[in-house]
């Protein structure tokens, strides 16, 4: 993440007086992860709505829910912030493993290790779930 | 020297917020083209397919930790939101936290309890 106290906006004044406009530039880290986590709690009821369904053997209802077009356009967006939180994660890992093993290749390495796992899960997880 | 159980306690959140951080970048995005995009437009044979596979314990696990996990993570950084725009509710670590423990309790009620019966 940036360092906040090398940003020109809070260079000039404290914190307190600035407007709203640039007070949210300043922390839109901070407002791109809390949107992530809002979209993974969106995403997490719809598989609790999902699992009810299935328990109940309503399956159909789940199943006209996900066709809704407000609901793709949401779960377009959950698709959106799942993968910059993957982005997020794995820089943050790679961020990790340099004060770790204090060599630039290394975080090369670990992004494209992780970036396999995640490809290969995907791969199984889409196998599974076709025929 | 015994540590103390509060130790405990805040090492077993920052290791389920972790967990959870990397579970949800692993694992959610291909959920969420299968559930978003693949589900609402699938023919009968998968539907049926997906029904016979939620019998199986393998399936109820990863649902769960497919619910449960990212909300550990979620939680807390909107916590940690809320704290950067000099908001503090009152006895927020006990809100959010409880929040997560009743959604995680609600989530094993629905598949291990109702799936069930």
């Amino acid at each position: 993440m940036k360092d906040l106290n090398n940003s020109p906006i809070a260079a000039t004044q404290p914190i307190g007086k600035l407007s709203m406009c640039n007070r949210l530039w300043l922390h839109r880290t901070d407002i791109i992860r809390a949107t992530t986590a809002l979209f993974m709690l969106w995403f997490s009821l719809q598989l609790m709505y999902g699992m009810v369904c299935i328990t109940t053997d309503e399956f159909y209802r789940f199943f006209y829910f996900l066709r809704k077009p407000i609901v793709i356009a949401f779960n377009a967006m959950t698709l959106l912030s799942a993968v910059l939180h993957t982005i997020y994660c794995f820089y943050r890992m790679a961020k990790l493993g340099r004060s770790m093993f204090n060599n630039n290749v290394m975080v090369g390495v670990i992004i494209l290790m992780l970036l396999l796992l995640t490809l290969v899960l995907s791969k199984q997880l889409l196998a599974s779930f076709s025929v | 020297m015994r540590t103390k159980p509060k130790v405990i306690i805040d090492l077993l959140l920052a290791f389920l917020y972790q967990l959870g951080g990397v579970w949800a970048a692993i694992v959610a995005p291909i959920v969420v083209i299968i559930v978003g995009f693949l589900l609402p437009f699938a023919d009968a044979a998968t539907l049926t397919h997906l029904l016979r596979l939620s019998t199986t314990p393998l399936f109820k696990i990863f649902m769960l930790a497919m619910m449960v996990l990212p909300i550990w993570y979620g939680l807390p950084i909107l916590l940690q939101t809320l704290n950067t725009f000099n908001i503090y509710p009152k006895r927020a670590k006990l809100l959010f936290y409880g929040l997560a423990f009743a959604w995680s309790a609600h989530a094993g009620y629905i598949i291990f309890i109702m799936g069930n019966n």
